[in-house]
């Protein structure tokens, strides 16, 4: 049986504020904001608060969306950088990742990800396993509800950043 | 910005064994293959109850993406693919 809460480590939550609010454009910020944003959820939420994580089937839900989303893009990115990659696997990943928007001055047949339909999924159950610590987290500390309601308000705009990339 | 976008388009398809092309393959294929573990070992426990889930998968996933931030450093210094097509697919 996982522990209530392990000490809350700090962790860097500055960070998504810029990315979420999508203040900066470039392919950096959009690798940075998928992969940043993940790690904070694994280690702010998964790891600090083990149980009211483990208790929802958000967590299933996450870990099926990450793993097929990212099972099937690393694939992708595998075989296209060798201009390999078959009518099927390009099939799954716009069924399971979506299209994208065509960038039309970068090299072919790529696009930015959006993670359609995963991509809800995935948004939906981070946000829900974040807003889950709340209570448990103000055991901790009475800092802490109002900082995560605070994240959990950045995800707004997060997602109308990502989805319009 | 312009010039870089001119150079890398004109850089062409590069081989396999140029080093990066060789790094990044290698590190697709294998994120690609710790993700599917992570959604095999997922179904497989998915039927052990939502505690027994956790336990067998957290700290795998939890490690993957953590160690998925060199992303980040591939993109800010343009670990190019010819550059332009491994970032866009982000």
């Amino acid at each position: 049986m996982p522990p209530l809460v392990r000490q809350c480590p700090v962790l860097p939550i500055v960070p998504r504020t810029d990315l979420n609010s999508g203040i900066i454009k470039s392919p950096v910020s959009t690798t940075a904001l998928q992969v940043v944003t993940r790690v904070i959820q694994v280690w702010m939420v998964w790891y600090s608060f083990p149980q009211s994580t483990a208790a929802s089937h958000a967590y299933l839900a996450l870990l099926l969306a990450w793993s097929v989303a990212d099972t099937i893009r690393y694939l992708y990115l595998a075989f296209n950088m060798h201009g390999k990659a078959s009518k099927g696997l390009v099939w799954l990943r716009y069924v399971t990742i979506g299209p994208g928007k065509w960038i039309s001055t970068l090299s072919n047949h790529q696009s930015y990800t959006m993670f359609y339909p995963l991509y809800p999924i995935g948004i939906g159950a981070e946000w829900w396993l974040l807003y889950r610590t709340i209570s448990p987290g103000s055991q901790i500390s009475p800092m802490i509800p109002p900082i995560f309601y605070f994240c959990l308000m950045l995800y707004i705009p997060g997602k109308r950043h990502c989805m319009s990339w | 910005m312009g010039i870089q976008r001119s150079d890398r388009e004109r850089s062409p398809v590069t081989s396999w064994h140029e080093p990066r092309m060789l790094y990044l393959t290698a590190y697709n294929a294998l994120f690609a293959s710790l993700w599917a573990s992570v959604f095999i070992r997922a179904v497989y426990h998915a039927r052990d109850g939502k505690i027994a889930l956790f336990t067998a998968t957290e700290s795998q996933a939890r490690w993957i993406q953590t160690a998925s931030l060199v992303e980040v450093l591939h993109a800010a210094f343009g670990t190019p693919m010819s550059c332009t097509s491994y970032r866009a697919s982000y």
